[in-house]
């Protein structure tokens, strides 16, 4: 079946048969390669795209349902070549990843959260990482760079802030 | 982990998606938000000849108010329930149930007539609309229907969803002044599958518990209403209804767990139910 | 809203602020999470190779049959299918081979069956592959594979290494009798007998280590490339190193070594898992040769489950003699260790040597014996995962000292204060045949009980046992013999782009190795930070590599590339000589520069190395370049130990357990990079804490698998996640240049030991003294009422 999806903002034509996952369209059709197949059975969250700012599991939807959604993917977070988002920054400044396979769901996830609640307690980011699984970090210093991130963007937001650029 | 070939097919009303059930008969299947469904395709563990896409239907994602009631549509998604303030003010329960259901991205996706209709035994929400008594409306080939809650569970995934129907809303009684929640489960991680758990509500006046009903959930084939320990809480007594449920609960054992001690979970969570019941509101 | 990121900022080698900034024990972030950030790192599954076919693993539904045929018709005639290969079609290759040189007590050789890499007549567990088909897309070959016919005759299956044990259990290969792969001992049998009867008092317990799923969140996937113009295969693989990979393959494939590449990008997580030749990559290295094109394989989750070597698997009497005043006398072990249905390359190594090694701690113990029957069953091979015995032997002493306090009467802290080896007893030769050579631990522990308030938990268990809850609190301390002794490369090349790459036959899983090892590397030769680069995953650059694994890699590829540097320096010296016209035993090198003694004249070793890039003439018999490939002797075995305490709160009316304080006072020497220390710590910690509470692989009497997807399978969310303290202790290692011990399993030996004694202790009013992992509700709530049955 014909496919138009919209991916970071582009509108992409693609061809797939029905049962093809979201996640396998992004990955073999399009070459993003940011969202991983960990589980493909919505258990461990590796495959987390955005669709209409919603973290959602691409292993668990149809490539053919996705038309007429805003698709996000880990590769439309990065405001420009060489740069990095304030979220994406304060995963590197703190460890906030081990062998990198479930981060870019992380990262997904947590833009998500700090869009909707700018200021989440510690319970809450944790919450909102509750379906993600890493086997490698304990989840400590992902928790801490989501943390670490909402307080530079409150900060920057602030009106007296200073510019996180 | 990828799915049998099968055909797809959107729907664009709910006749059209009735229609295309019963031209398709037994090899079809309905997806709401897949968030079970499409798992079991990927394992393999089923593996329809044609799909039927329930996601471009308009109409039947909203939360509405009205005549006592609260309307919910087959496709509103979790995420939209959780967030809603009808559902906050007008079905505390759902909202408490919410929480529990998996975690964040599957609940953007599931969908509250998807979860209903696949009946899974351990999940909250079929508890919930057994708890509230409420009613589900199903569209068939003969027209429109509507199941009360506790006629709809038929058996292990089995439910009054005829093979050519589909459910299209439910309807909750909107929460009168007087009446109380509660709402527990015991799983192995928050967010899966309960072990055991149970959803109530009730109408607490002068200290006393009166119109209570019980669903309990993961201990059976099907959510499971406790009406011995429902008359024994009206009657006042928590260590009678206690009681009451080694007769009201036969829990099968599974993988997580044996009959005996989800017996005896099912007792501490209505401890802890009726004091959510009972306890003075704020 | 954006920043930059952040290339460490210019500096020349002068530079002190630099050197401070990214020097030795520094927490500097890591050169690779840009790129891991952004989603482009290049695990082996993004690969896209040109011509690429796709292959899917046929897998043996029994767990213990006799294959009476392969129907492949139906689905040879299937779309897009390009060929399917059965155990007649690698009858020429070599069979997956065990490497563990360990002998059975008797001094005979221990039983490896040779394994194939598909199995040919007979199945021996579920997922036992019998078939590979290749088609030209993933979907073809998944529809293929569905069709391809096996009929086995269904044999009765054993999965416990006990029952198989059993006289009538059945039997896995005809020439091993009693599915005994090895029986292993070690220690003096009659001095440790002595010991036990002079004891005042001996402590026994039973203790199941539980059957774990590794579950690296990347599952394994595989390249196989032959070109058939240059009779040349090459393996796009994850690894742990692919020096070592390359041997074994170089040794199935029966080619020369020259013709074998490995290849590894980036790698999602590891824990000993993907370190070695799984049957998949002859299949699609010969569906390679046989199609002349590329053929990728990815197991699937639920492939993963049964195919990538399971973790752990023992069931183990301790026992600990104690005189009349609570000195240890002698620890032992016996045991049955779980193989699954072939060795692993390092499978029997976990309950036997690594036991032996590990079992004695931080602890004075005099005597030592350790009898381990190795154990073939009906279940997936068992070997390495984060720790590989490291953990367990120290969770197995850890509890045998708990239950012998309560049984004395003594304190427990007490009772370890009194065995602790002490400083002045350092270098020490434990009974395991290990000389520690450093260590300070009754140190590490009074910090560690300071650090966790244990003054203060009679309060905080009065306050949780007013919310219903019971408390409980524990300790475990824990020494780990880290850094099997191998080889390993320091390769340092100066690049013609003035970058300096460090090659070396370690490779990270997650770990984050390049900022660690160039810190090492600026610290040796004044190189810039920013300027050093790492290659670790390409065989063909190696001259040697032990790999990553137990702990090593900092220790092993430390010193080589410490040991390669004072090769740079030498040779920068007399190249240095020809530059600065002096003689070269008159050059110095400092902080960076080549001096010449007592004078101001001095070259960088950048600028000297842009010098030669530029065509700087130099004698013959001189070294012409700074590059150097070394590989240096075995790095002697270290020795990290500390201490961590838990805190739990049980809701003992349904059971559940949560950790609810953490923390952990360690020596794991110098700290390169304590940021990634850290690190290390937290995922280890949280990974004991998942066997602890919830990780257990549970077969049916058929030896089905019934654990065999994340959601039967559970693993630790972040919710499960307690704050973990971390406290580094260091007391330099004396037999490596940087006194470094390894950091990367001490988190699980910790929280095993600490999680099950905090829980035993909570459950301890009932007179509970000892529950098996893991504590699932469930258990627990059951031993609950058993204590309650029992003391009624």
């Amino acid at each position: 079946m014909k496919v138009e999806l919209t991916v970071n903002g582009e509108s992409r034509l693609t061809e797939v048969e029905p049962r093809k996952s979201l996640l396998d369209c992004l990955r073999d059709n399009f070459n993003l390669n940011g969202a991983h197949a960990g589980c493909e059975h919505g258990v461990c969250g590796a495959c987390t795209v955005l669709v209409d700012g919603q973290p959602v599991r691409s292993c668990l939807m149809f490539a053919v349902q996705a038309d007429g959604y805003a698709i996000t993917t880990i590769e439309g977070l990065t405001p420009a070549p060489g740069e990095l988002s304030v979220i994406q920054d304060a995963f590197c400044e703190t460890h906030g990843m081990q062998c990198g396979y479930c981060t870019p769901a992380m990262v997904l996830t947590a833009h998500a959260l700090l869009q909707r609640n700018a200021a989440p307690t510690r319970e809450e980011i944790v919450e909102s990482i509750s379906g993600n699984i890493c086997r490698c970090t304990g989840y400590g210093q992902i928790v801490e760079a989501i943390a670490l991130a909402a307080d530079r963007l409150s900060r920057a937001n602030a009106p007296q802030g200073g510019a996180v650029r | 982990m990828k799915p049998a070939p099968f055909a797809y097919a959107k729907a664009r009303s709910v006749e059209d998606a009735i229609a295309l059930l019963a031209q398709h008969g037994e090899g079809a299947k309905l997806l709401a938000g897949g968030q079970s469904l499409i798992a079991t395709l990927n394992m393999r563990l089923s593996a329809p000849r044609i799909l039927i896409d329930l996601n471009g239907i308009a109409g039947l994602n909203s939360i509405t108010l009205k005549g006592g009631e609260v309307e919910i549509g087959a496709m509103t998604r979790h995420a939209e329930i959780e967030r809603s303030d009808v559902i906050r003010k007008h079905a505390p329960l759902i909202a408490m149930a919410m929480p529990h259901i998996a975690h964040p991205a599957i609940r953007n996706r599931g969908t509250i007539g998807g979860s209903i209709a696949f009946a899974d035994p351990a999940a909250e929400l079929p508890a919930c609309l057994l708890a509230l008594g409420g009613l589900v409306e199903i569209a068939g080939p003969k027209g429109k229907r509507t199941v009360k809650a506790d006629d709809y569970f038929k058996g292990l995934y089995e439910t009054a969803i005829g093979a050519c129907d589909m459910l299209t809303g439910i309807r909750l009684p909107a929460a009168p002044a007087a009446s109380r929640y509660g709402f527990a489960e015991l799983s192995r991680r928050h967010g899966d599958y309960a072990v055991a758990g149970l959803a109530a509500s009730a109408t607490f006046a002068s200290g006393k518990l009166t119109k209570v009903r019980l669903a309990f959930f993961g201990v059976d084939l099907t959510p499971v209403r406790a009406k011995a320990a429902e008359m024994a809480l009206a009657g006042g007594d928590l260590d009678k209804a206690v009681a009451a449920l080694a007769s009201d609960l036969d829990p099968p054992d599974d993988i997580q767990e044996n009959g005996a001690v989800k017996k005896h979970l099912a007792g501490v969570l209505l401890r802890r139910v009726v004091q959510q019941l009972t306890e003075t509101r704020a | 809203m954006t920043v930059q990121t952040k290339p460490p900022a210019p500096a020349s080698a002068t530079d002190d602020w630099a050197f401070a900034k990214f020097g030795i024990g520094q927490p500097v972030p890591r050169t690779e999470d840009p790129v891991l950030v952004q989603g482009q790192g290049r695990y082996t599954d993004d690969l896209q190779l040109p011509g690429q076919a796709h292959a899917v693993v046929v897998r043996s539904t029994h767990a213990h049959g006799v294959i009476r045929g392969i129907d492949t018709a139906a689905a040879r005639a299937m779309p897009g299918v390009l060929g399917i290969y059965t155990a007649a079609d690698l009858a020429a290759y070599g069979t997956l081979k065990c490497g563990v040189p360990l002998k059975n007590r008797d001094g005979s050789e221990m039983k490896k069956p040779l394994r194939p890499a598909l199995a040919g007549d007979k199945v021996r567990f579920v997922g036992d592959p019998v078939a590979i088909v290749v088609a030209e897309t993933l979907l073809q070959a998944k529809d293929a594979a569905e069709a391809v016919g096996v009929t086995i005759d269904p044999l009765p299956a054993v999965t416990l290494a006990s029952a198989a044990a059993k006289p009538g259990a059945p039997q896995l290969f005809e020439d091993v009798p009693g599915n005994v792969a090895l029986d292993y001992h070690y220690g003096d049998s009659e001095k440790v007998a002595a010991a036990f009867a002079q004891a005042a008092h001996v402590t026994k317990l039973s203790m199941r280590n539980t059957r774990l799923i590794v579950a690296a969140m990347e599952p394994r996937s595989a390249v196989g490339v032959y070109d058939k113009a240059r009779e040349h295969w090459t393996l796009h693989s994850a690894s742990q190193g692919v020096f070592g990979l390359k041997g074994q393959l170089v040794d199935i494939l029966k080619a020369p070594p020259e013709k074998v590449r490995i290849l590894t990008g980036h790698v999602g997580g590891s824990f000993g898992m993907k370190a070695t030749v799984y049957p998949e990559y002859v299949g699609i290295l010969h569906a390679s040769r046989m199609l002349g094109r590329p053929v990728k394989w990815t197991d699937d989750r639920s492939g993963s489950f049964v195919s990538d070597h399971h973790g752990r698997d023992h069931e183990v009497t301790g026992e600990l003699a104690l005189d009349k005043d609570g000195h240890f006398l002698a620890v032992r072990l016996t045991s049955f260790a779980n193989m699954g249905a072939f060795l692993a390359t390092v499978g029997p190594l976990a309950g036997t040597l690594n036991a032996v090694k590990n079992v004695a701690s931080v602890y004075r113990t005099p005597l030592l014996e350790v009898s381990a029957k190795c154990m073939f069953t009906n279940t997936t091979h068992v070997s390495a995962y984060r720790g590989a015995g490291r953990p367990e032997g120290n969770y197995y002493m850890e509890r045998l000292i708990d239950a012998a306090a309560t049984e004395m009467g003594l304190d427990r802290l007490a009772l370890r204060r009194k065995n602790h080896i002490r400083p002045s007893q350092i270098p020490y030769s434990a009974s395991s045949g290990m000389t520690y050579d450093s260590g300070d631990f009754p140190a590490i522990f009074k910090e560690a009980i300071d650090k966790a308030d244990i003054k203060g938990f009679a309060a905080r268990k009065r306050d949780s046992r007013k919310r219903g809850k019971l408390r409980g609190l524990g300790i475990g301390c824990y020494l780990e013999v880290t850094a099997p002794p191998n080889k390993e490369m320091g390769g340092i090349r100066f690049e013609p782009n003035g970058d300096v790459t460090i090659i070396t036959g370690t490779l990270d899983y997650g770990q984050g190795h390049a900022a660690p090892f160039a810190q090492v590397l600026s610290a040796q030769l004044g190189i810039p930070f920013h300027r050093i680069r790492l290659l670790q995953g390409d065989s063909d650059e190696l001259i040697a590599g032990g790999g990553t694994g137990g702990s090593r890699s900092i220790t092993a590829s430390g010193a080589a590339i410490v040991e390669a540097s004072a090769k740079v320096i030498e040779q920068g010296k007399a190249i240095a000589s020809h530059v600065l016209e002096a003689s070269a035993s008159d050059i110095e090198f400092d902080k960076g520069r080549f001096v010449i003694a007592g004078t101001d004249r001095a070259i960088g070793i950048m600028e000297l190395a842009e010098k030669i890039r530029g065509g700087l003439q130099l004698p013959a018999g001189e070294p012409q370049s700074l590059d150097v490939k070394h590989a240096s002797e075995s790095v002697p075995s270290a020795f990290p130990n500390g201490c961590h305490v838990a805190e739990v709160e049980i809701d003992p009316d349904t059971g559940v357990v949560e950790v609810v304080t953490y923390s952990s006072v360690n020596d794991f020497g110098n700290l390169i990079n304590p940021l990634l220390v850290e690190g290390q710590v937290h995922g280890g910690v949280l990974q004991g804490i998942g066997q602890a509470l919830m990780e257990n692989v549970c077969y049916d009497s058929d030896g089905q698998i019934l654990s065999g997807s994340f959601m039967d399978y559970a693993m630790p969310r972040a919710h499960h996640a307690p704050p973990i303290g971390f406290v580094s202790h260091p007391v330099p290692a004396k037999t490596n240049p940087l006194g470094t011990k390894g950091c990367g399993e001490a988190g699980c030996a910790g929280a095993l030991t600490s999680v099950m004694n905090a829980i035993v202790d909570a459950l301890s009013v009932y007179g509970i003294r000892h529950i098996d992992m893991p504590a699932s509700p469930a258990r627990v709530w059951t031993a609950i009422q058993a204590a309650k049955q029992g003391a009624a």
